[in-house]
């Protein structure tokens, strides 16, 4: 095979030659319909990303009237009416953040957009091995928000006026749908939400399946298994858990549904059946679930750390190990979550000796990360601030995990907002900044343009400060046993500052700090946005490798062309960085002697 | 899609290899081992779905395993076998269907595919008839159910075991002398308190002192031998009375006999056996959903082997196979579904075998296509038939599970 095989003839676009790149996948076909019925796995990914993103600003816009109404306790006894009905509307928030959250952005976020994108670049391929399967996760995705969208009106429309919509209005049953709440007496569209959740899982499933049947078949010529990016690596095991975990997801929402809608008697104990068995099968994919959400961040750090650094990976091996060996040991600690369900002793402590154990993995890839910089030149770009604020978040994330694994503690804390605080640390802190680091590090790859650096670095100054203030205080509030999920607030133990003698309620300053905290973190992120959109209009060209990365999608042009390759890449080390040296006239990295390199000049 | 069509033709250009190798794929053999692996991998994920209810059946079998051997017994064993037969004797045809679109056997292949699609509707008519008597019998689950009066002991609703006590009171000692009626046609709604159905008294006395009234719904073992009783199932039930399999000392009857029935389950087991039937309707259930789309992805595969000049009957087929389907179930189950079924499935077969008439009388004729499936292409059957093997599969474990246990 010459390298020149994958030519795309251009004659009948000459319009397009008068620019430098004649044909990129984003002017390859014009008109909407070439994007909704694409087969391109990098429109498909900037489809992803709109409708990824849309669903996290509904999620987020949720959190912020959540946070919004924590300001100021609503007492019940002073006015029963307004507070039964606020009560009733923070359930509903509360929920839809949660389940808007996990199932419609952190699932999808860094496979589905950034993995899209990516994966078959990174692997020298053309598309994914199953482009129109790809299509169709798109689809059922879209397909499955329409149910959480019909939720969301339907909740506001009854709050505002009181319709009543079939299979019920809103969701309050907080995203983990635990039975028999959820099976009989909750207000809310369970039917609607298990369909939805259902949908978003097959979407889910079939992309995991795409993704391991493409880094199983379409590897080029050079690229072993142990020469794949640590990107490929962790979308892989993200894949494998998608695979094996959500079906289980699939059929325990089915029964749900199919309690709530018929009353088969499976969860429901006046029907003989077993609550608890519920959570069990919700946890067992909803703990790996968490690993969906953590792993490709992971990768994306990994492959970050080292286009940053100028330096290659430390411990390759190990940092590939550890994401099989986290998606291994995911499958084995869901009980970690039920600690005051019910369970006998002795499972309850295999469950914290294993979730130990996972500890392990996981701190042998912030190590490595670490190990990475050790010695390098560190250029604090955007992409390597969000990575550094990765590691931060999900150190203190991490380690707060121990508290929460640990039996005689978790008892203490299970339900507090200590757990709340854990788990944005370790799910939000992780995987959105995860995904920012992604976002911004392919931007230039995606779309051709840089954004502007200033905007960018103060929307991460202003999201990391945010972050902190949000959930660093509702550590201290859990551990003084304020409960989560809860509508309304007591003062709590009084706290003795510096200066002020009479001392504060500890847990309204925990509650306005975790507000002023949200608002903080939602223009840090609004900044965030406003340097993508601004760059599509006003940044300058991206030159094909800005970062001076050695993995394959960056030897091409940027955007890439329909093809991804106008020749057929031969894979070496992802990670030597020899030979890249950078530019100034194209604010971009060049390496003479790459096959890129080339095939540019051949042209 | 049009425009995708002629934008992978255009973009790559790739005139003259194999139509049938997409344009990110090197070579033909590639492509079938991605898609082959792919499969692979979803036919695991629904297997491990299934594993949830698999689970599931563990779990309630565990905590209920008096209630699982006896209410088994109402389930018949001989259609199970049947169906079991009917299954595995299509993926027989499935499977020779996909060594003759190897070999290029096109009519063979047809024929067999076809063959494949009746026994799907064998396996689905077979658990029609099924679900069908349980449902006569009120063998059903959660507030559908009723082993004696219903879930809350307050809908009166003639249920299966029901019928037993009745005949007892009705005849004294003597409930095998005189033949019962046939079960009658159920009421599912909740009748008003004072309806005088023959089960009032029970229930009045049900609710005035639960703890003695429920002992006496029971019946003594023998009492359910009733030759007359009309079903099958009525007959395994008796069996099991006879049966001194399944021992279960705990709840053995003071006189000592030691069969798993219903007459010596503690009362709240009695009730519990709508555990059993919502774990063996939902796991059929959604197999039975798995055999429809096994069967759709199937039809879709004979229509592409087909070719375009068989389409004026092989796309009538559908309705006309659909309608006489519903016109089959119309037959089966009596009560007011009968004459919607009846109308609806006759009339869909009528107008696909009209359309299958006049496509043939005056839509253009078609020459006649290279047939798509043969050494060289045949992905699209094989991986159709590993989607039927696995629905098959599922079922030979079901089929134990469910009617075999003990």
């Amino acid at each position: 095979m010459t390298l020149n095989t994958g030519a795309i003839s251009t004659g009948h676009r000459g319009f397009h030659e008068s620019h430098e790149h004649a044909d990129n996948y984003l002017t390859h076909d014009r008109g909407i319909m070439s994007w909704l019925f694409t087969l391109d796995h990098k429109r498909i990914g900037v489809m992803y990303m709109i409708a990824v993103c849309t669903a996290f600003f509904i999620g987020g816009m949720f959190a912020i009237m959540l946070r919004t109404m924590l300001w100021h306790p609503l007492d019940y006894a002073a006015n029963t009416a307004a507070a039964t009905r606020s009560y009733e509307l923070y359930n509903h928030f509360f929920t839809l953040h949660g389940a808007v959250m996990v199932f419609m952005f952190m699932v999808p976020a860094i496979p589905a957009i950034l993995g899209n994108f990516v994966l078959p670049m990174q692997l020298g391929a053309k598309d994914v091995a199953f482009p129109r399967l790809n299509l169709l996760s798109f689809w059922l995705y879209c397909t499955g928000s329409v149910f959480f969208l019909y939720l969301l009106f339907s909740g506001i429309t009854h709050a505002a006026w009181g319709w009543h919509w079939p299979g019920g209005y809103g969701l309050d049953t907080g995203w983990t749908f635990y039975t028999p709440y959820s099976s009989s007496k909750a207000l809310g569209g369970v039917v609607p939400a298990t369909l939805g959740i259902f949908i978003l899982g097959f979407s889910s499933i079939l992309t995991g399946v795409n993704f391991v049947a493409t880094i199983h078949m379409l590897r080029p010529v050079g690229m072993t298994w142990f020469r794949m990016p640590l990107m490929l690596w962790a979308l892989y095991s993200t894949a494998l858990i998608q695979i094996l975990a959500t079906p289980v997801l699939g059929i325990t929402v089915l029964l749900l549904g199919a309690e709530r809608a018929f009353g088969i008697g499976i969860f429901d104990p006046r029907l003989g059946g077993d609550p608890v068995l519920f959570q069990h099968f919700f946890w067992f994919y909803s703990h790996p679930a968490v690993y969906i959400m953590i792993l490709p961040a992971m990768g994306v750090i990994s492959d970050v750390m080292v286009a940053f650094s100028r330096k290659s990976i430390f411990g390759y091996s190990f940092v590939a190990a550890s994401s099989l060996a986290i998606a291994l040991l995911s499958f084995l600690v869901w009980g970690h979550h039920m600690f005051v369900t019910g369970m006998s002793p002795l499972t309850n402590a295999v469950f914290s000796l294993i979730t130990f154990c996972i500890a392990i993995p996981s701190a042998v890839k912030v190590f490595n990360w670490l190990g990475t910089m050790h010695g390098g030149s560190i250029r604090l770009k955007t992409p390597m601030l969000y990575a550094m604020g990765f590691i931060f978040l999900f150190t203190i994330g991490g380690l707060t995990g121990l508290f929460l694994g640990s039996l005689s503690t978790d008892i203490h804390l299970t339900n507090t907002y200590f757990i709340v605080a854990h788990f944005h640390y370790v799910m939000m802190g992780s995987t959105l900044f995860g995904f920012m680091v992604g976002m911004y590090y392919w931007w230039p790859k995606m779309f051709g343009r840089m954004y502007s650096e200033k905007i960018a670095v103060t929307g991460f100054l202003l999201a990391f400060i945010g972050f902190n203030l949000t959930f660093f205080p509702q550590f201290i509030g859990g551990t003084q046993g304020l409960p989560r999920r809860y509508a309304s607030y007591t003062d709590g133990p009084m706290v003795h500052v510096p200066f002020i003698n009479h001392g504060v309620p500890l847990f309204v300053t925990v509650h306005r700090m975790s507000t002023v905290g949200a608002y903080t973190l939602g223009s840090g992120l609004a900044l965030a946005l406003l340097s993508w959109v601004l760059s599509l209009k006003f940044g300058p060209k991206a030159a094909d490798n800005p970062w001076g990365a050695n993995t394959l999608e960056w030897q091409t042009t940027s955007p890439p062309p329909h093809d991804n390759f106008k020749y057929t890449p031969l894979a070496g080390d992802p990670y030597d960085l020899e030979g890249w040296t950078y530019e100034p006239d194209t604010n971009g990295w060049v390496n003479p002697a790459s096959q890129w390199a080339t095939v540019s000049a051949a042209h | 899609m049009s425009t995708v069509e002629t934008n992978s033709a255009t973009a790559h250009g790739h005139d003259n290899h194999d139509p049938h190798l997409a344009h990110h794929f090197d070579t033909p053999e590639q492509q079938f081992q991605s898609a082959k692996l792919g499969m692979w991998v979803f036919l695991g994920t629904e297997i491990l779905m299934f594993g949830g209810l698999f689970c599931a059946y563990s779990v309630y079998r565990h905590n209920h395993p008096d209630v699982f051997a006896v209410a088994h017994e109402a389930l018949d064993r001989t259609l199970g076998a049947i169906n079991t037969l009917v299954l595995i004797t299509s993926s027989l045809t499935m499977a020779w269907a996909v060594r003759c679109a190897q070999l290029g056997q096109q009519r063979a292949l047809r024929w067999l595919m076809a063959v494949t699609l009746i026994g799907g509707y064998g396996f689905l008519g077979i658990k029609a008839v099924e679900y069908h008597t349980k449902w006569e019998h009120n063998l059903f689950f959660g507030h559908w159910h009723n082993t004696y009066y219903g879930w809350d002991g307050k809908q009166p609703v003639k249920g299966y075991f029901q019928e037993e006590l009745e005949n007892k009171e009705a005849n004294g000692e003597q409930p095998g002398a005189n033949g019962s009626e046939a079960p009658t046609a159920p009421e599912k709604a909740p009748a008003a308190p004072a309806a005088p159905a023959p089960a009032a008294a029970p229930v009045a006395e049900a609710a005035a002192n639960p703890a003695s009234s429920i002992p006496d719904m029971t019946f003594q073992p023998g009492s359910a031998i009733d030759g007359n009783a009309g079903t099958n199932d009525q007959a395994k039930i008796v069996a099991t009375f006879a049966d001194p399999r399944g021992v279960a000392p705990h709840y053995a009857t003071p006189a000592g006999e030691p069969a798993v029935n219903v007459n010596n389950l503690t009362p709240p087991d009695a009730e519990r056996m709508y555990t059993f039937f919502a774990v063996y309707f939902f796991m059929t259930g959604l197999h039975g959903l798995h055999v429809v789309i096994g069967m759709s992805v199937i039809y879709w595969v004979l229509l592409r082997a087909g070719g375009p000049q068989r389409k004026a009957y092989l796309v009538p087929a559908a309705p006309i196979s659909v309608g006489l389907f519903l016109t089959y179930l119309g037959i089966i189950i009596p009560g007011p579904s009968r004459l919607p079924l009846l109308v609806i499935g006759i009339s869909i077969a009528v107008a696909g075998a009209l359309w299958a008439v006049l496509w043939s009388t005056f839509g253009s004729r078609v020459p006649a296509a290279e047939p798509e499936f043969g050494p060289n292409y045949f992905t699209p059957v094989d991986l159709a038939g590993l989607y039927w093997h696995l629905v098959d599969m599922v079922w030979i474990f079901l089929f134990p599970l469910l009617y075999l246990i003990h």
